[in-house]
């Protein structure tokens, strides 16, 4: 009976083990690189180039005051937040005005509407770039803030609409009927009544939202052909030749752009784990519902 | 009802008209200036250009390898995990950040881990003894596809998140039954676990097959497509024909991988038997 016990506590330790071998490899190939990174963003760049394991050394921060003076990060960092952050107030609230109806009311070609937007979430978007430039040009908004936030918007709109619509399908009627009763505004009853119920949703997209766009590459680059409308990726990977001399300022300034996301996932990961599980099961299945 | 009208509006402006502009122009020769219909000449143009079967060859590549490394490995650290070991939930946290982290950044960093010179994977290599392992990963025609398959195939978070959430909402009576019926951890897993959650497999296949058909923002910054068209994706092979002003063809290229795309989807959800859903 003991040897017994004893051999299944040895094997069980060995799971164990195992298990936090799967774990430690999964964990240092994901984030390993990143940690480099942030070290050695704050190393001077002839000890980023002697030693790759060398630890920072006063002053640390030069990288972050040559990426300033070079590219001109902060400005380039203040159109990210730009674009970001409205989109992440914008596309929120046209998914609501657009889900409610689609949800509780009854009209022509509701089905259908719900069916393209949802479709929506499973088009490669980057297939779209000679449209989205041309109609960008053609109205005049190519290479403008008010362009680049209109189409950031729209880019994560379905995603926000089939996220909005699922949580909206397994909330109760009950309190919207009695305010319609009561003689309530559609409008009020949207925005009163249904947002603060979806609140949990609506700042899961918010987030999503925030970071899609923080880290959007392509489109940055397709509809913002100047140097002014830049995003800091495009700017630190356009002038990725610049930095030969100075990687360390290169490194401090993809450390800022890493960081911004991770810090507002980890304020809001209460939140946003719960509503991502939603939103990919319905980008999935987004017809089924 | 009216406060659709915002919505379809921008959707109509930049998802329908843009997509049905796609589908049509791919079928003429269009640059800034004019536009004329030259039938299936772009097709026939692209069809016979090797580039695009390397581009091709190689999104097949990102793709098997989100299938066959990505995604088991994801399910491997999501069955660890959801036996609620020490720490899951920081794990959990950890695992996650990568996703959340710009493609085009997380390039950039990955051609100093790559660099020849003072990279960190030459220096580990270096420092372990190993001078003869050491190449520059990223422009060496043998190992740069998989140096940038590297770079995110690693990135698990969300699908470990996505079948950690389904494992946990499974019934723990299933698991009750088995115990008593004497099934090892091993086997429990592999008969009873696995067979349950195929829903959210397919789910995560799905999202890899999405995710690396419009692969984009990592080539672009690390390797440009090369060298020789070695890590090349077809929506870099697009961008290219749209910078080069072949808008016709870029168009083309986007029509293939649009199609292409919903064939895609539309395996995947019947080989994960998507469609009827028992949720």
């Amino acid at each position: 009976m003991t040897t017994r016990n004893a051999v299944r506590r040895s094997s069980g330790a060995s799971v164990l083990l195992v298990q936090y071998l799967v774990l430690a490899i999964a964990l240092a190939a994901a984030l390993g690189p990143v940690m480099w990174t942030l070290v050695s963003s704050f190393k001077a760049d002839h000890a980023i180039q002697a030693d790759a394991f060398s630890l920072p050394a006063p002053p640390p921060l030069d990288g972050y005051r040559d990426a300033s003076a070079r590219v001109d990060l902060p400005l380039h960092l203040l159109n990210t937040l730009l674009f970001a952050s409205v989109a992440a107030l914008v596309c929120p609230t046209v998914a609501l005005l657009a889900a409610y109806p689609c949800t509780r009311l009854r009209f022509p070609l509701r089905n259908a509407l719900v069916l393209a937007f949802s479709a929506a979430l499973a088009i490669p978007a980057v297939a779209l770039i000679v449209p989205e430039f041309f109609l960008m040009l053609r109205t005049g908004l190519l290479d403008t803030k008010i362009g680049l936030i209109l189409f950031y918007s729209t880019l994560f709109f379905p995603l926000a609409f089939v996220i909005l619509r699922s949580f909206l399908l397994s909330l109760p009627k009950d309190v919207e009927e009695a305010a319609m009763i009561d003689g309530a505004s559609y409008f009020r009853i949207v925005f009163a009544i249904a947002a603060p119920m979806l609140r949990p949703a609506l700042t899961t997209i918010a987030v999503l939202v925030f970071v899609g766009v923080w880290n959007d590459f392509v489109w940055n680059l397709v509809l913002a052909p100047g140097f002014e409308n830049r995003n800091a990726q495009v700017v630190l990977a356009s002038f990725q030749g610049q930095f030969t001399s100075n990687v360390t300022a290169l490194l401090a300034g993809v450390t800022i752009v890493l960081l911004v996301p991770v810090l507002i996932f980890l304020c809001t990961q209460r939140y946003a784990i719960a509503g991502l599980a939603t939103g990919a099961r319905s980008r999935a299945t987004p017809a089924d519902r | 009802m009216v406060s659709l009208a915002p919505g379809v509006a921008l959707f109509a402006a930049f998802f329908l008209v843009p997509i049905l502009m796609v589908l049509v122009t791919a079928f003429t020769d269009w640059s800034a200036r004019r536009i004329t219909f030259v039938g299936v000449d772009n097709f026939a143009a692209i069809l016979t250009d090797e580039r695009l079967w390397r581009s091709a060859a190689n999104t097949g590549f990102y793709i098997l390898a989100a299938l066959v490394v990505q995604v088991p490995l994801a399910t491997v650290v999501a069955l660890v995990l959801a036996r609620r070991v020490r720490g899951w939930k920081v794990m959990r946290t950890l695992l996650f950040l990568p996703n959340m982290m710009s493609g085009a950044a997380l390039g950039l960093v990955y051609v100093f881990v790559f660099n020849p010179r003072f990279g960190l994977l030459n220096g580990l290599l270096r420092g372990l003894g190993w001078n003869e392992l050491t190449r520059d990963w990223l422009f060496d025609l043998d190992s740069a596809i998989w140096a940038v398959t590297s770079t995110w195939v690693f990135s698990i978070g969300l699908y470990v998140i996505l079948i950690m959430t389904e494992i946990q909402s499974l019934p723990p009576e299933v698991f009750e039954a088995a115990q008593l019926d004497g099934a090892g951890a091993l086997q429990r897993e592999l008969r009873i676990t696995l067979p349950l959650i195929r829903p959210v497999l397919g789910t995560c296949a799905l999202l890899a097959v999405l995710f690396t058909l419009s692969y984009f923002d990592g080539v672009y910054v690390m390797t440009g497509g090369g060298p020789g068209d070695r890590t090349a994706t077809l929506s870099l092979y697009a961008y290219q024909a749209y910078t080069d002003g072949d808008w016709g063809v870029a168009n083309a290229i986007g029509t293939i991988v649009l199609v292409t795309g919903v064939l895609l989807i539309l395996l995947v959800r019947r080989l994960a038997r998507l469609e009827v859903s028992d949720r």
